[in-house]
């Protein structure tokens, strides 16, 4: 008996896949580049989901929110290093102060979206993140089959599972999963 | 016979089609629209298109033309310091500051001014705001690259939404009720993604910067 596949089917794995992907964070690369001239934006990768490192020769940089940026780069003292010392994401554009200098090498370790699958190619997650890929197309093949109880609750299970392959994640990764404040509300990792 | 590979928006339009989103009832060109409705709903409520610019100020000239895109302000800086929101009914207020650094500015239609009235040229003014999206129309055409492709599920939730309302009866009101749930709950999630600051690492406290205070006139 062979398997029937078709373009329906990879197309709701597809849209499952990339889902697990940039909720769970789980695929992560690390990019280096040396700049050309000075500038001071780096336009990211469509593939980027977020980054999680950026260092400038092997000086790690700090994030700042949008607010922090501006008003550094509104300031009108000036600089006393040529050295970026921090950067923000601002939609899809990494913006650093100071700006970087031409012969900067910057290193961004980012989590990523993966590339769309087709018949014959694998997924790049395995385990649990392949078995969350398989339930989420379900929930999207129920919700499209007039079923949205049943989507729903295989959505509500995903969500738990989800967050908790991620916080397995970050264990391994070296986090010992602290509070994070964002805005106002508290959301622990 | 390869499979063909189709846009985002093809194969939002190939799961609407199953049930709810007949062709019979809502041609392409309905599905279209409520497309559109739904990207724009997404895109104001989470402020996820978001966009920094500048504008440098002419002496002696208090109001400038926003660009066209823009849907909100979300901060002015200058100087080192966020810019407050004034209230329009203040804005031209004749009032004495210690200095004449800007410390204000007001937003209406396309307008954006400051307070109070600028002195010098050639002062760089920070904006960020959050741009409205361009308008879809085709299912071929890519969304914005800053709306993150696995929350295309937000349009879809929308469009089922919408879609069953309109179709009526009371059969649909549980499904209609659950999509519009889907869709907020992943609002949600959208708003978080769009305003959090990206982490180097989930291990460190970072504080978010408080939202801008606002004047609130008497």
């Amino acid at each position: 008996m062979s398997l029937v596949v078709t373009q329906d089917s990879i197309d709701y794995i597809n849209q499952a896949y990339k889902r697990v992907c940039a909720d769970t964070r789980l695929l992560k690369k690390r990019v280096a580049q040396t700049l050309t001239a000075s500038s001071s934006t780096i336009s990211l990768l469509d593939e980027v989901v977020r980054i999680e490192a950026a260092y400038v020769a092997s000086t790690p940089i700090e994030v700042i929110g949008a607010y922090d940026y501006m008003r550094l780069l509104s300031q009108t003292q000036t600089e006393t290093t040529n050295r970026a010392t921090a950067y923000a994401v601002i939609g899809r554009t990494l913006y650093f102060w100071p700006a970087l200098q031409a012969g900067d090498v910057v290193t961004l370790t980012y989590s990523y979206r993966p590339a769309d699958i087709n018949s014959t190619t694998t997924f790049a997650v395995t385990g649990m993140a392949e078995r969350l890929v398989e339930r989420l197309a379900s929930a999207y093949f129920l919700m499209d089959d007039g079923q949205p109880e049943l989507a729903q609750r295989e959505l509500a299970d995903y969500l738990t599972d989800m967050q908790r392959l991620r916080r397995r994640d970050g264990r391994r990764e070296g986090d010992g999963g602290q509070l994070v404040l964002v805005g106002r509300r508290r959301r622990s990792v | 016979m390869a499979l063909a590979a189709q846009s985002i928006l093809q194969v939002l339009l190939a799961r609407l089609r199953v049930t709810y989103v007949s062709e019979a009832a809502f041609s392409d060109s309905d599905v279209l629209a409520f497309l559109n409705d739904a990207y724009l709903d997404a895109c104001q409520a989470t402020r996820c298109l978001k966009t920094l610019t500048t504008i440098t100020t002419v002496a002696n000239q208090r109001e400038y033309v926003l660009p066209a895109d823009l849907d909100e302000v979300i901060a002015v800086a200058t100087n080192g310091v966020l810019l407050n929101p004034v209230p329009i009914d203040r804005a031209l207020q004749d009032v004495e500051f210690l200095t004449s650094a800007e410390v204000g500015y007001y937003v209406y239609g396309t307008i954006f001014g400051l307070v109070p009235l600028p002195d010098q040229d050639g002062q760089a003014l920070s904006l960020l705001y959050s741009a409205v999206p361009t308008v879809l129309t085709d299912f071929g055409q890519a969304l914005d690259a800053r709306f993150p492709p696995e929350f295309t599920d937000v349009l879809y939730h929308w469009v089922r939404w919408r879609a069953q309302i309109m179709a009526g009866g009371a059969e649909r009101i549980g499904s209609a009720t659950i999509d519009r749930q889907m869709y907020e709950l992943r609002i949600k999630e959208l708003r978080r993604v769009a305003d959090s600051i990206p982490q180097t690492s989930d291990s460190q406290m970072i504080h978010a910067q408080a939202p801008a205070r606002r004047l609130v006139g008497n």
